[in-house]
């Protein structure tokens, strides 16, 4: 019982983990991160901050490149299906985002 | 021969259809209008007094846009569209809608092209006003991208009876104001 509850524990910690730069062994960010879920991009569009723009190449780039492998970049969102439309909608929320928020630092200061 | 040429004289001569709308007081309240006007056009006639000046531009008016007419005739063009483009004075343009014509309204017909918001596609040129503000206000307000002004839009599409609703990117073709947009990205 005991051991079920821990290894809901480390799943529990692991599903709401933050997932900002995927990096390597040596703490580098990975040449070849994993493909990102839809899961993935739902949670980077939500969790996409400032502290992200020292990074915001890297960022972009694993943004693309997830696009790409999917066959969605430069894709017109009204010819794709419902997942791939939202996949690619979150995609660019953080590209945007990046763009936008670290280059105009006021845009969302109430 | 002599037939082709008598057709082609006659379709020559047909003038091109102008847009008719009717002229409407304005009832706009500053409260009401976001942003600045924009896709500004305006057609200057000489006249025995000077110049007349009629401005057409785009104002959003709680979240849809309208079109915005100013007339104005002063001694100088500057002078005249300067006063044609105080709001207090200009005039709403609605479409025509046959059974809802009222006594009050005037109908014109122009010549100065229509604009309306409508489905894009990246890579585009636009005016501002083809595509509609974004939902959230906070991703309203214009921002700089590359050192241009850009802003979001939405766009709500019908399809298969589902509506949909997309957001993209457009930027200023470059730094006039009264420039033409791009439309950078939609997603």
């Amino acid at each position: 019982m005991r051991r079920i509850g821990l290894v809901l524990l480390v799943l529990s910690m692991v599903a709401c983990a933050p997932l900002p730069v995927m990096k390597d062994q040596y703490g580098q960010p990975e040449l070849f991160p994993r493909a990102l879920t839809l899961k993935d991009m739902d949670r980077l569009s939500l969790q996409v901050n400032n502290d992200w723009c020292p990074q915001i190449d890297y960022y972009v780039n694993l943004m693309n490149s997830n696009l790409q492998a999917r066959g969605l970049l430069n894709a017109r969102p009204e010819n794709l299906n419902d997942e791939d439309r939202q996949y690619n909608a979150y995609a660019h929320i953080v590209i945007w985002s990046l763009r936008i928020g670290c280059n105009n630092p006021n845009r969302y200061r109430s | 021969m002599k037939r082709l040429l008598i057709a082609a004289v006659i379709v020559a001569s047909v003038p091109a259809e102008a847009e008719c709308y009717l002229r409407m007081t304005s009832d706009i309240t500053p409260s009401q209008i976001w942003g600045v006007p924009t896709d500004v056009q305006r057609l200057v006639s000489p006249t025995l007094k000077g110049s007349r000046c009629v401005l057409r531009y785009r104002l959003n008016v709680n979240g849809e846009w309208r079109s915005i007419e100013g007339t104005a005739t002063a001694r100088t063009e500057e002078q005249a569209c300067a006063t044609a483009a105080d709001l207090k004075t200009a005039s709403v343009l609605g479409e025509v809608v046959r059974e809802k014509v009222r006594a009050g309204q005037e109908m014109i017909c122009s010549d100065i092209p229509d604009i309306q918001v409508r489905a894009v596609q990246v890579g585009e040129t636009v005016w501002e006003s083809e595509t509609d503000v974004h939902r959230v206000p906070a991703e309203r307000a214009y921002f700089l991208y590359k050192g241009t002004q850009c802003r979001m839009f939405s766009e709500r599409n019908n399809r298969n009876g589902n509506l949909y609703t997309y957001q993209g990117v457009i930027c200023r073709e470059n730094s006039n104001p009264n420039s033409r947009w791009r439309v950078v990205d939609k997603y």
